[in-house]
């Protein structure tokens, strides 16, 4: 009895499934909800957005079937409702092996122009490549993958209806992308005060100006729209880097212990902090920075540490956390 | 069940037979074969069969992986035209001596030229959106491909050495180059070994990885005590060593 009825419910899911790509267009355009003080981001001519594109690429985001023994999905690291981040210092892969990097939140990536906290991959096309096949996450190889997402009759049909042609890392690549372009978060509440007549608190003002100040400095590198100037820089976290980080990729000693900068979008919701997850807290980063940090010779000349108040600190905290966007994480298109 | 069963005899069915007759020229083409051939000290080396050869150091060298790129093939007319036969082949001594075919116009040609890896225009490019065919597709590159740091390994090189004096017996040291990254890219030239085309007609050329001078040049030896490790997706002083002696690996036949 059992058995039919859950052949019954596959049954009808299938045919539930199948309705909703039925009615999907190729050609039905997807547009971007860009916020008020973002710029048109620049999408490459091969995967213009599409609403079966991006579909397609939610379904793979959340399916274990990218990763070699079929346990985890993009979503095992990135989860939603912590701005695409897992809440790890560092992440973990298939067999619960450790990855070597905190998960960075995945937001604001159509502005970005390389990946990976040291910069080394140029497209987020190409990017889509290394999770899948990195040994301490799902440790697949993309054709194998492709082999599996192909035997999939929902992936098949969305993948012709996609990109006019049956699932292969083409596709999983450019469907990712296009998933994971339209996570875009620009409705903080500093940004209903830059934007829509919302306001911000005393201490998240006063959190504000010492934020923007020359003292504090935070500014030159965390600017624009998304809070960084996309630079890599060695925030004096070690003395002694066991992660070199844009080193391996320039194997030039000047990039010793610099990363991505990151944006501070949505920063109360991925701790904890810095590329190794060092930091639980942003008292202990803010606490980082006023220390000036370790004595690196690589160290941005920026960072020279200064006095706050616990009045300020405090402040310059609530104003970070102005920065986080709960429509953004609250966001049931984002969800499975 | 029945869908699944039909779908997987539809793709054994459809599936390429191992051994692909080699392509006809479609005009008045011929076909130009490059046979690779490894040899060490002139002589037929075998990869990954445990032969054991005496390097230059002194050194009893086992062979077990040789891949590499060749990119921007070109041939170059008695008269100096130069023109690109190929834009780039796969090279896996795994199965024995491996060969490539190409058309080319009928003609009396010096010899060829080539870039020992990928180059700068396509290094760095995205390898999903090749036909999976293509030498460079992610299809064929495989592990050839860095992933999280985009590009090509142009080549590997691995093995096991026996670097005691006497010689021990064992070859415990394991050895591994691979190289990549544009500033390592290399050409070599080789237009000192003329060859005919002729309509309808293969010629076949025999291109040598010749071991032995892997291992060195007028300039330079590589000594396996204590170089015997480079994974060179950057520029490293051992990068630019074997890149610039790879230049003298190749010879014509």
């Amino acid at each position: 009895m059992y058995k039919i009825i859950y052949i019954s419910l596959l049954i009808f899911l299938f045919s539930a499934c199948n309705n909703i790509i039925e009615n999907l267009h190729s050609s039905d355009t997807y547009t971007l909800n860009i916020p008020q003080g973002f710029p048109q981001p620049s999408i490459p001519e091969d995967n213009q957005l599409t609403n079966t594109r991006v579909l397609l690429g939610k379904m793979l985001f959340y399916d274990p079937i990218l990763s070699r023994d079929s346990t985890i999905s993009c979503a095992h690291c990135h989860h939603p409702e912590k701005a695409f981040t897992d809440a790890l210092p560092l992440s973990k892969g298939i067999e619960a092996r450790m990855s070597i990097r905190n998960a960075p939140p995945l937001q604001n990536l159509a502005y970005q122009n390389s990946f990976m906290r040291d910069g080394g991959v140029p497209t987020i096309e190409l990017q889509v490549l290394a999770p899948i096949e990195d040994h301490n996450e799902m440790d697949f190889n993309i054709l194998h993958a492709a082999k599996r997402v192909a035997n999939n009759i929902q992936y098949q049909k969305l993948s012709e209806l996609a990109y006019g042609r049956k699932p292969d890392p083409y596709v999983i690549t450019r469907a990712l992308a296009a998933f994971e372009r339209t996570l875009i978060s620009g409705y903080s509440r500093y940004d209903d005060y830059l934007y829509r007549k919302g306001y911000l608190n005393a201490s998240e003002l006063r959190g504000k100006e010492l934020f923007f100040s020359d003292s504090l400095n935070c500014s030159a590198c965390h600017s624009g729209f998304n809070f960084t100037n996309g630079t890599f820089q060695n925030n004096g976290l070690y003395l002694h880097y066991n992660d070199p980080g844009r080193q391996r990729i320039t194997t030039d000693s000047l990039d010793n212990g610099k990363f991505r900068v990151p944006s501070l979008r949505n920063i109360g919701y991925t701790a904890p902090y810095m590329h190794d997850g060092s930091k639980q807290t942003l008292e202990e980063v803010v606490d980082h920075y006023a220390s000036g940090g370790q004595n690196h010779p690589l160290k941005s000349n920026l960072i020279k540490g200064f006095y706050l108040t616990q009045e300020d600190k405090k402040s310059l905290i609530s104003f970070l956390n102005s920065l986080n966007d709960s429509k953004f994480v609250n966001n049931e298109q984002y969800k499975k | 069940m029945v869908t699944t069963v039909a779908l997987a005899l539809l793709l054994l069915a459809c599936k390429k037979p191992a051994t692909e007759p080699e392509p006809q020229p479609t005009n008045n083409n011929g076909t130009l074969k490059v046979n690779l051939i490894a040899k060490f000290n002139g002589q037929p080396y075998t990869i990954n069969q445990a032969q054991s050869v005496i390097n230059i150091s002194g050194y009893s060298v086992q062979v077990e992986v040789l891949k590499f790129f060749l990119y921007d093939l070109r041939t170059k007319t008695q008269a100096g035209m130069e023109t690109q036969f190929k834009d780039a082949a796969k090279i896996d001594f795994i199965n024995g001596n491996p060969s490539f075919t190409a058309e080319v116009q009928p003609g009396n040609y010096q010899g060829i030229k080539f870039g020992i890896g990928v180059g700068p225009d396509k290094n760095n490019s995205d390898p999903t959106v090749l036909a999976p065919d293509h030498p460079l597709s992610i299809n064929q590159a495989q592990d050839m491909h860095w992933n999280w740091n985009t590009g090509y390994i142009f080549m590997k090189f691995e093995g096991r050495v026996d670097t005691a004096s006497p010689l021990s017996g064992n070859h415990d040291l394991l050895f591994s180059f691979h190289t990549g990254n544009n500033a390592l890219y290399r050409e070599v030239e080789l237009y000192n070994h003329p060859f005919t085309i002729t309509t309808g007609n293969t010629t076949n050329l025999n291109l040598v990885f010749n071991i032995d001078k892997f291992f060195y040049n007028t300039n330079d030896t590589l000594d396996l005590k204590t170089d015997h490790s480079l994974h060179a997706f950057t520029v490293t002083s051992l990068g630019t060593r074997v890149a610039d002696i790879s230049v003298g690996i190749f010879t014509l036949e």
